[in-house]
């Protein structure tokens, strides 16, 4: 598990690294990351953004504003989804889809957020806490 | 669908929008596999499947068009181009569609699990469905091995 790790899309246009992951690692269950995911919910990691670099095609990610001021971006090639940042993101932190990492990582996901929209036809089996909206220790 | 319901789904932004006319295939499924982890950013894909949908033409965009992206020799893969949402898997046989872009994916749940040998190791999914690697997956050897129901 040495760093940095890397990632990539599905395309392999778009390559990544990240220098050191953020401890906070949470599945996602609203129903825009559902949407945006096309799955059950979303895992994001995190990084502070002096420690991840875009090292190639970051010329290819499109960005999708939604009403709510939030920020997805995806692989113009593959369509891949790839980041999230909140309406008040600040920059100094950048949030990426933890499917599109290829390193192995010794850090595992720590919460379920915004379960109080999770899909009826999914059914969390582990014992992870779980928030009905965003944690409570960050502003929603 | 026998009952004339229409089956309907569509993209974060709205800007694409299908509808479909037929019984989805019994085996809708989460896939563990590396593409699907990849195309849709998540951990696995869930997605229903409908054989025969594209020469029924029981498939079709009600607005818009996905961006297609050739995922390999057999399959493509459509998102929307505006927002991203991963919509739909297409081979020769089936177009399949991604479950989180259903309108009503709670009618759908899923029944196995594939694309095993690619399953995050630490990803707890403990719901006693069947599981198989890609090489075991019905759909696969329906796929790969069209003409012999017997399979060989």
């Amino acid at each position: 598990m040495s760093t940095p790790y890397n990632g990539q899309c599905l395309c392999g246009s778009i390559k990544y690294e990240v220098d050191e992951i953020e401890p906070r690692m949470g599945h996602c269950h609203c129903s825009m990351c559902r949407k945006f995911h096309g799955s059950a919910f979303a895992t994001l990691g995190e990084a502070k953004a002096d420690k991840f670099r875009w090292i190639q095609g970051e010329e290819l990610l499109v960005s999708y504003k939604a009403g709510n001021g939030t920020v997805r971006r995806f692989c113009e090639v593959c369509g891949s989804s790839m980041t999230f940042a909140a309406s008040d993101d600040t920059g100094e932190l950048i949030e990426f889809s933890l499917g599109t990492l290829d390193s192995e990582i010794s850090l595992r996901p720590d919460a379920h957020i915004y379960v109080g929209s999770k899909a009826r036809w999914f059914d969390i089996h582990d014992d992870l806490p779980q928030y009905e909206n965003g944690r409570p220790s960050t502003k929603e | 669908m026998s009952d004339g319901k229409k089956i309907t789904g569509g993209c974060l932004c709205g800007a694409v929008r299908y509808e479909v006319s037929q019984t989805p295939d019994e085996d809708i499924g989460y896939c563990h596999c590396r593409m699907c982890q990849k195309a849709l950013g998540g951990l696995f894909g869930c997605f229903v499947i409908f054989t025969g949908a594209e020469k029924a033409n029981t498939f079709q965009f009600i607005l818009g068009a996905p961006k297609l992206y050739k995922s390999s020799a057999r399959a493509e893969r459509g998102f929307c181009a505006e927002c991203g949402t991963p919509l739909l898997f297409r081979d020769s046989k089936a177009i399949a569609v991604t479950l989180g872009s259903l309108d009503h994916p709670e009618e759908f749940p899923p029944k196995s699990h594939s694309g095993i040998e690619s399953q995050v190791p630490w990803l707890t999914i403990d719901n006693g469905l069947p599981r198989w690697k890609t090489v075991d997956d019905p759909y696969v050897i329906r796929a790969e091995k069209p003409a012999h129901k017997n399979g060989k």
